[in-house]
């Protein structure tokens, strides 16, 4: 599938554990990019072209919420489809979030088949 | 707080979790007061909001290999322990989630801290106390206890965690 995908999440175990999971919905390893927060996230952004960025919230250095506000900055990064995947479930900070301009967001611990269903959607449209 | 959390619904609410994050399946075990003392390995994540308090998890070096190993599809022998501390402290941090979704309902107002790891275990007997809110759980033959604390308990935790490397 021809989609770039971020996954940014600050445990290097879940970081592979839906690596696998994206690599088994279609995309190649080489098109699967990871960054530790969100800062590591923004150089990779300013690397490579990212199509989908799977993001966690709750992270050092630069949290998810940082981490959105920035890219809105960047008018450049407005194709970019940015989806949550974190235990989140504070209102006031997810509402914040949509306004930012999050397209969906996915609770863990979530059925990889929910993560599988979400980038068929997403790549469905890339592919 | 708007709700209390049973023990039965944080074994149920850990079962799943397992289920779902690792492919691990857990049932309830028998809890002797001396059972959280063959642990050796432990994370925690606070929440706050309109109450403050911290999830535990108490278990031992064999069930966090073998979480790591259910999360990644990997064979224990490929797992390290510093592999499966990050397994424990992810799963601290989705256990945070679940806790703090039951006490705040829909209109959920708490919110997560990082998950840590606790460096000493062994010392974590007095400070969670006999009547804090804790579940044991038997998975595929590791014991595994799952303690809520609330209040102002929870700040006796600070002298026993750090925040995991990355």
């Amino acid at each position: 599938m021809n989609c770039n995908v971020l996954i940014v999440d600050d445990s290097p175990i879940l970081r592979r554990a839906i690596s696998k999971v994206v690599r088994i919905a279609g995309v190649p390893e080489e098109r699967i990019h990871e960054a530790g927060n969100g800062q590591e996230a923004l150089e990779v952004l300013d690397a490579v072209w990212i199509d989908l960025v799977l993001l966690d919230l709750n992270m050092p250095v630069m949290d998810g919420e940082q981490f959105a506000q920035e890219i809105r900055k960047r008018p450049e990064l407005d194709g970019v489809a940015v989806v949550i995947v974190s235990t989140e479930t504070n209102q006031d900070r997810l509402n914040r979030l949509r306004q930012l301009g999050i397209v969906e967001a996915i609770r863990k611990p979530f059925e990889p088949e929910d993560l599988r269903r979400l980038l068929g959607k997403f790549m469905g449209v890339k592919s | 707080m708007s709700t209390t959390l049973t023990v039965q619904r944080l074994a149920e609410l850990t079962a799943r979790a397992l289920e779902r994050t690792a492919f691990m399946f857990a049932e309830p075990a028998e809890h002797r007061p001396d059972s959280p003392a063959c642990t050796d390995r432990a994370s925690c994540i606070r929440f706050s909001g309109p109450g403050e308090g911290a999830v535990i998890l108490r278990t031992t070096r064999g069930f966090a290999r073998s979480l790591a190993a259910g999360m990644i599809g990997s064979d224990l022998e490929e797992v390290s322990d510093a592999q499966g501390d990050d397994a424990l402290r992810e799963l601290a941090n989705v256990m945070g989630g679940c806790v703090i979704s039951e006490l705040g309902g829909q209109q959920c107002e708490y919110s997560l801290g990082l998950p840590e790891t606790i460096t000493e275990p062994h010392d974590l007997g007095p400070v969670i106390g006999p009547g804090a809110n804790t579940c044991s759980l038997d998975c595929e033959g590791h014991l595994l206890f799952v303690t809520v604390m609330t209040g102002t308990h929870s700040d006796r935790l600070a002298a026993s965690s750090q925040r995991g490397t990355r």
